[in-house]
């Protein structure tokens, strides 16, 4: 493989990775605050962020 | 919303789903940006650029995405950059997003109208029925590019459109039809790894190409947009919203990734009978690239690529002219263009010069630029738009979040809008060495807007009602009376409102039932549900006929409810209102084969999931003598239940009527008498007949003659079986001359079933 295809490969991979991280993040959150009430949505959104 | 003059409510009607509206991003995606995309991005960033072109735009996307979800969340209205833009920044600024969002849509849809030449003629090309040269065939493709899309500025102005469920299939469809070609990738690739060489070199023009590349196919990522401008119509929007963009972009991003990967290993290189590499191969057909490698990718590609350009291109072609539309109709409603602009037409009820501004802009588009010109116009204007909101996520995230009420809130903030607000600087700044064309004419769109504003908006503007108490969801208040029991009457026609007031009296008084009248007033796609008050006059006349009768009697709820599909309208609203009976009147006159009652009844006797009572002809009933046809169906006990209520007095005849020689034997008896028992009816009300004939519905038809009354029960057939096979009660209401009731029970854990499916 060559140098850039290296690094084309780790591109892609980490780009996929980062975007299902925040989809299934999003959808953690989304369903947490639905289930708390909306009013909670910072607190929430503190707490699963660490 | 509500009236207290007047003491009529009204409410907009959510009837998409969180697949209904994820589907209809994915739809508005996949319209054109893959298909001119992939062969242009292989031409000027080779085989490994157009893969990391789709997975970076993704991302990017994603980050945007979000702050569409977190304001959409907030704000769960339609209008959406448009909405926040005021929100955050005030008039002028929401000026400007209108006026970019007009133009971006009505580029996007010269995009995809040119997509749709493309590939046709292509096709057609490849079929030997066009053999023409290159110049010429180019006039055709633009021709048939103004053809298609006159065709959709008319069907808009007929105000037809998909309905949510048949749109989202075809979405499916043409979604699931890229994901094989992507699979298809990956099998021929594990058959044969070289095809793997075709990635070397893998960025034969430098990664400085990148950044040229994501900037002209960002186009086929701004499907977010179309969905919050859903926001009225979503059922639990602060929810199913921020999902909906989130998921349509994560789809797309994946299939497009799966898609560019397989027209790179398509063709083999030692197939190609020219000297040159497989990405230079593909590059030099530009737009049409995607399709000439895709049709060495499996059998009958050809074939099944044109279809789905087809739906996939038309699809988002309606879409984006109703949503470009809905956005200079927005802007005329509330005089920052001139008020011509939100225009109905009389007949047809569509903002026709918002139409016609619109048709105006996507053909002198589709004519006069270069495909791709056209794709970098559309892609520029969509990254102005997105620039904005970003900063509107910032802003009233900063200022407004303690008013709001968030549904979700995106992370890492707000470095993720800095991040898409930075990429988004460095892709307009790249657009340049593509397309020239579209560097001037983006930003002079938006100077043109500006000025526009200054000399006419800023002048005439009216101040619209309530912009920020609208955040707040209304709730379907579930009336506090005593009667557990609730009956909905939809009414549409002032004329025969009151045709359904004696026999709703009746029904009620028998059920110690509330009353809620219910009129559906249908908004065309083209206008925001929010305007629909425009369309509800003649709603307003038919239930305050019925209310003078029936207030005084009983406790009468009234609803104006607005929608895009009646009959969906409907059978949401029996959901919202815990409804148990469902009263319709019908005039009796079938106009299509497809349908044995009509376009409405028909969806709403099958998906109600309560008792469904469907009146012809019963104005001026006095049903002193009732037939009740009985042939054993899952209806015929509310049939005879419906005759009691319905009879004039306890003297009344009701005639359990049966058919020998029919395909069913019953004991009537027995049914009878289980009737009787099970809904407190006093023995021996109903009289038996039963009747030897050879055909059913004459039989009944001629014993019908001496009643002033006939119940019969609705089939328990879906409306597929009837469309094929029209069952015996369909064909009564058809024929029967007579005062005609037709029934349906609610059919419980099955109604629930068929409606989850």
């Amino acid at each position: 493989m060559s140098r850039d295809q290296i690094i084309g490969v780790i591109i892609l991979f980490t780009v996929l990775c980062i975007s299902t991280y925040l989809v299934f993040w999003a959808r953690h959150l989304i369903n947490k605050i639905s289930e708390r009430g909306a009013d909670t949505a910072r607190k929430i959104t503190k707490e699963i962020n660490g | 919303m509500a009236d207290n003059k007047q003491q009529i409510s009204s409410e907009l009607s959510r009837e998409l789903s969180l697949f209904q509206i994820t589907m209809m991003g994915v739809g508005m995606m996949i319209g054109a940006g893959v298909f001119l995309g992939v062969g242009n991005a292989i031409h000027h960033s080779g085989p490994g650029g157009v893969i990391l072109t789709f997975s970076l735009n993704g991302l990017i996307a994603i980050f945007t995405a979000m702050a569409y979800a977190e304001l959409s969340s907030a704000i769960p209205r339609a209008g959406g950059a448009y909405n926040f833009a005021r929100i955050g920044f005030g008039r002028s600024t929401s000026f400007v997003a209108g006026w970019m969002e007009w133009f971006a849509s009505s580029v996007a849809g010269s995009a995809y109208a040119i997509t749709f030449a493309i590939y046709v003629i292509r096709y057609l090309v490849g079929l030997g029925f066009l053999n023409l040269p290159e110049l010429q065939i180019v006039i055709v493709e633009k021709c048939t590019a103004v053809f298609i899309a006159c065709l959709f500025i008319y069907i808009n102005y007929r105000g037809a459109s998909e309905t949510g469920k048949i749109g989202a299939i075809i979405t499916l469809g043409q979604t699931l039809f890229l994901i094989v070609i992507g699979i298809a990738g990956f099998i021929v690739v594990s058959k044969d790894p070289s095809r793997l060489q075709n990635f070397t070199p893998f960025m034969p023009n430098g990664w400085g190409k990148l950044l040229v590349t994501m900037g002209f196919t960002y186009v086929a990522f701004e499907g977010f947009e179309v969905i919050a401008q859903a926001g009225d119509e979503a059922i639990d929007p602060k929810k199913n919203l921020p999902k909906a963009m989130i998921y349509s972009v994560f789809i797309v991003t994946l299939t497009y990734v799966g898609v560019a990967f397989a027209t790179v290993v398509s063709v083999k290189a030692e197939t190609l009978m020219v000297d040159m590499a497989v990405w230079e191969w593909i590059g030099s057909y530009g737009e049409r690239g995607f399709g000439e490698a895709i049709a060495h990718l499996m059998p009958y590609a050809n074939f099944l690529l044109t279809l789905a350009v087809i739906f996939a291109s038309t699809s988002a072609l309606n879409a984006t002219i109703y949503s470009a539309t809905r956005a200079s109709y927005a802007l005329g409603r509330d005089h920052m263009l001139p008020p011509a602009m939100a225009k109905i037409s009389k007949k047809r009820k569509t903002p026709w010069v918002a139409l016609l501004g619109t048709g105006a802009i996507v053909i002198f588009v589709a004519v006069f630029l270069k495909t791709m010109d056209v794709a970098s116009s559309a892609s520029i204007m969509f990254l102005f738009l997105f620039f904005l909101v970003n900063i509107c996520v910032i802003k009233i995230r900063r200022n407004m979040s303690d008013e709001l009420q968030y549904g979700f809130m995106m992370p890492f903030f707000p470095f993720l809008p800095i991040l898409a607000i930075i990429f988004q600087i460095l892709l307009v700044l790249n657009l340049h060495s593509v397309s020239r064309t579209a560097i001037i004419i983006g930003p002079s769109w938006v100077l043109l807007g500006l000025i526009v504003y200054h000399v006419y908006s800023k002048k005439h503007a009216i101040t619209t009602e309530d912009e920020i108490t609208v955040l707040e969801d209304e709730k379907i208040e579930i009336s506090g009376s005593e009667t557990d029991y609730r009956i909905l009457v939809p009414v549409a026609n002032p004329d025969n409102a009151l045709s359904l007031v004696k026999t709703t009296y009746k029904i009620s008084a028998a059920k110690n039932a509330e009353v809620n009248l219910l009129h559906m007033v249908k908004v065309p796609d083209q206008v925001p549900l929010s305007d629909a008050d425009r369309y509800m006059l003649v709603g307003k006349e038919a239930i305050v006929e019925i209310m003078l009768y029936l207030a005084p009697l009983f406790p009468v709820n009234t609803t104006i409810r607005y929608c895009r599909n009646i009959a969906r309208g409907i059978v949401s609203a029996i959901r919202e209102k815990h409804t148990n009976m469902l009263i319709m009147g019908w005039h009796g006159k079938i106009k299509s084969r497809e349908y044995s009652l009509g376009s409405t009844l028909d969806p709403v006797i099958e998906r109600s999931p309560c008792d469904v009572v469907i009146l012809k002809d019963c104005g001026n009933l006095t049903a002193n003598r009732i037939l009740v046809p009985i042939a054993g169906g899952p209806n015929c006990k509310f049939a005879l239940e419906m005759a009691h209520i319905l009879a004039e007095n306890n003297d009344s005849e009701i005639v359990a009527f049966n058919v020998a020689g029919g395909k069913h034997t019953i004991d009537l008896n027995a049914l009878v008498e289980h009737t009787e028992k099970s809904c407190n009816i006093p023995e021996g009300r109903f009289e038996i007949k039963i009747k030897r004939h050879k055909d059913v519905i004459d039989a009944i038809l001629e014993e019908a003659k001496d009643y002033d009354l006939v119940v019969v029960g609705s089939t328990g057939q879906s409306m597929i079986n009837q469309f094929f096979n029209p069952s015996i009660p369909e064909a009564l209401a058809d024929k029967c001359r007579k005062p005609f009731v037709m029934v349906k029970a609610a059919s419980g854990i099955r109604s629930w079933v068929k409606w989850w499916v």
